[in-house]
Parts: structure tokens; C-alpha cells; sequence
């Protein structure tokens, strides 16, 4: 196996600069890879070189690229694609988001309690569940006002049946004594 | 850096789960600076490099990590890539994309905070460098022929330059 070099933060600044290092790009596109805390000083040096972007004067993209980029997307977002930049290695997929990506079912679902067989489906399941699109702010409204009306109808319901009629009215005749 | 109230890491984390308004408020904030920094690499490849950027931003939102580094980072990690590989790209077949690019004026923003004042201390040789690679890209020799300079001056220019910010920042 090759051993694995490191490389001083000077170096993964030229990298992340945008120099061409023929003899680093690969190595250091590697070790970012495999190792958050050189990922975390390249993620650093690019956040010092905004400096840069914040003195330039901003331009408003023109509407056609946002549409296009809708259109790429369409109306079913896709589960992410290889991952890039810090994570996009120059030559190939890159392998750095997708090793940060977090896993798509929380902590639990991993508990050793479950049965092996269930995983495939927990893990089905709660992709399916994450997939699942947040409803429209008018669905949620009109689902909330339907159960205002089934509760109401449900409480007015209870009400009349607990409430026990008399079914003789007895008249009485009031004496005043005076 | 800029001091702004816009919550990056928010916004993208809601991106990662599928939240479609977090996504246009990151493109509402940021294309209009990505799309300068796009067009001062590229010129009129511009609107391809931001499509293809916003692309994977939303597709890849899930990979970033508020451990490794800031989300505004990790957004131009990602332009800044699709951004230098066509112009790696255009240099092996021949072109002169980033020969032609003059490099810009630039008007450092108070608010901008330390690496501002970092580069606009900077000498204009040492600036003219750091520019020219986070800009244009290529290797050293790349750069001394476009500003016609040597390639040990590049290179000394250009780790300075590094120094200073990183000096600047670390102060």
C-alpha cells in the first residue's frame, strides 16, 4: 500500500486557491477524503478567500438560469448525486460528501435490539419517509380545520348525551306568602 | 468575512431535507455574488457554472457538515470547482479563457472584516497573484506568463499573500 503523506496547511491553501500541484492535486484530494480535520482546513481557507468574493461588486444572475435549474431538478428531487469540491475530486466521483452524508435514518434505528432481516425495510422505510414532501401551508390549513369541526361535532355530541333532559316537566304553582 | 444575518447552515440543512423555499432563499442570497465570482472566472460560461453549482448544492446538501467549516465555504468550494475545471479544461484544449480576463478592481466592504483589510494591505504584486490563481487558475508558470513575471516570483508572491491572510486572521 502507498503510505499516506500529509500536507502543511500551506499547501491545501494553494490547493484550495485553484493552483494546478500535478505532483499533489491527487494526494491531497485523498487525504481531504479520508480525513475531516484536513477537509476542515480546506473548508477554512476557502471561507478567508470570500474575502475576495465580498470585494467584488455583485451581479444579479439573469431569471433563465434559475429557471433551467428548476428544470434540472424537476418537480421529483433526486437523492444526491456524487458529491463535489471539497468533496468533488478532480478526476473521478468524489468521495468526500458522501462520506459525510449523514445516514439517512436517525441514531435508533440502529440499535442492535432490531433484527437483522427488519433493516433492509427500516432503512427503505424511512428513506420513503424522508422522501415524503412537506404538505402546502393550505393542505395543513384545511386538514386543521376539519378536525376543528369533527372535535367540535364530537364535543357537542358527548355534551347531549351527558346532559340528561327531564322528561316530566312538573309546573308548580308558587304560593307567595305575603 | 462578511457578518450577515442570513443563516447559511440553517437554510442549507433544510435543503438536505428536501425544503424547497430554503433553497430558493439560498439562491435569492448568494447567486447574485456567485454569479460575479463565476463571471470574473469564466466570462460567459458564467450561467453554466452557477447552474451546474446550485445543481449540486441541492443535491449534495445532505454531504456538508457544519464540523468541517461554514456553509457559505462549502457553497463556493463547489463553484469555485466546476468553475476552475472548465478553465483547466479550455487550457488543455487550447484556450485562452483565462488569458483574456482582466483581473478586477476590488472594493473591499468594511463589514468585510479582517481578510478585507488583509488583502487591501496587500502588495499589488503579491495581490495581483493571489488574484490571478483564485481567479484563473493554473500552475506557476501559467501565472507568470500572464502577468509576465517570473515563476519563483509568482511563487513567493503567492505564499506571502497566503501568510498575510492567514497572519491577518489568526491576529
Amino acid at each position: 500500500m502507498k503510505p499516506q503523506r500529509s500536507y502543511s496547511d500551506p499547501e491545501i491553501a494553494c490547493y484550495v486557491l485553484g493552483l494546478d500541484l500535478p505532483d499533489q492535486a491527487e494526494g491531497i484530494q485523498a487525504l481531504l477524503a479520508r480525513d475531516d480535520a484536513a477537509a476542515a482546513r480546506a473548508l477554512k481557507w476557502e471561507a478567508y478567500l470570500l474575502g475576495i468574493v465580498d470585494a467584488l461588486p455583485a451581479t444579479r444572475p439573469p431569471d433563465e438560469i434559475l429557471e433551467r435549474i428548476q428544470q434540472t431538478l424537476g418537480m421529483t428531487f433526486e437523492p444526491a448525486a456524487p458529491a463535489p469540491v471539497l468533496g468533488e475530486s478532480r478526476d473521478r466521483p468524489r468521495p468526500f460528501a458522501e462520506r459525510t452524508r449523514q445516514a439517512p435514518w436517525p441514531d435508533w434505528l440502529h440499535h442492535p435490539a432490531w433484527p437483522h432481516g427488519l433493516s433492509t425495510l427500516r432503512t427503505k422505510l424511512w428513506t420513503k419517509l424522508r422522501a415524503t414532501r412537506r404538505p402546502s401551508k393550505r393542505v395543513v390549513w384545511i386538514t386543521a380545520a376539519a378536525v376543528v369541526v369533527i372535535v367540535g361535532f364530537a364535543a357537542l355530541l358527548i355534551g347531549a348525551s351527558l346532559h340528561t333532559t327531564p322528561r316530566t316537566v312538573v309546573h308548580q304553582t308558587v304560593t307567595t306568602a305575603h | 468575512m462578511t457578518v450577515s444575518v442570513f443563516d447559511y447552515e440553517a437554510e442549507l440543512s433544510a435543503c438536505a431535507a428536501g425544503d424547497r423555499a430554503a433553497f430558493l432563499a439560498l439562491y435569492t442570497q448568494e447567486s447574485p455574488a456567485m454569479f460575479s465570482l463565476a463571471r470574473h472566472m469564466v466570462g460567459a460560461a458564467a450561467p453554466d457554472v452557477l447552474h451546474e453549482a446550485f445543481v449540486l448544492i441541492w443535491r449534495n446538501a445532505a454531504g456538508y457538515s457544519p464540523a468541517l467549516g461554514t456553509a457559505r465555504a462549502w457553497m463556493y468550494s463547489i463553484l469555485r470547482y466546476r468553475a476552475l475545471k472548465r478553465l483547466r479544461d479550455d487550457r488543455v484544449s487550447g484556450g485562452r479563457l483565462a488569458d483574456d480576463a482582466p483581473l478586477p478592481v476590488l472594493q473591499p466592504r468594511p463589514e468585510s472584516g479582517v481578510v478585507a483589510g488583509a488583502l487591501a494591505a496587500l502588495p499589488p504584486p503579491q495581490l495581483e497573484a493571489l488574484l490571478q490563481a483564485y481567479l484563473h487558475g493554473g500552475d506557476y508558470a501559467h501565472i507568470a506568463d500572464r502577468l509576465d513575471r517570473s515563476e519563483p516570483d509568482i511563487q513567493v508572491s503567492i505564499e506571502s499573500a497566503l501568510a498575510c491572510i492567514d497572519e491577518a486572521v489568526c491576529a
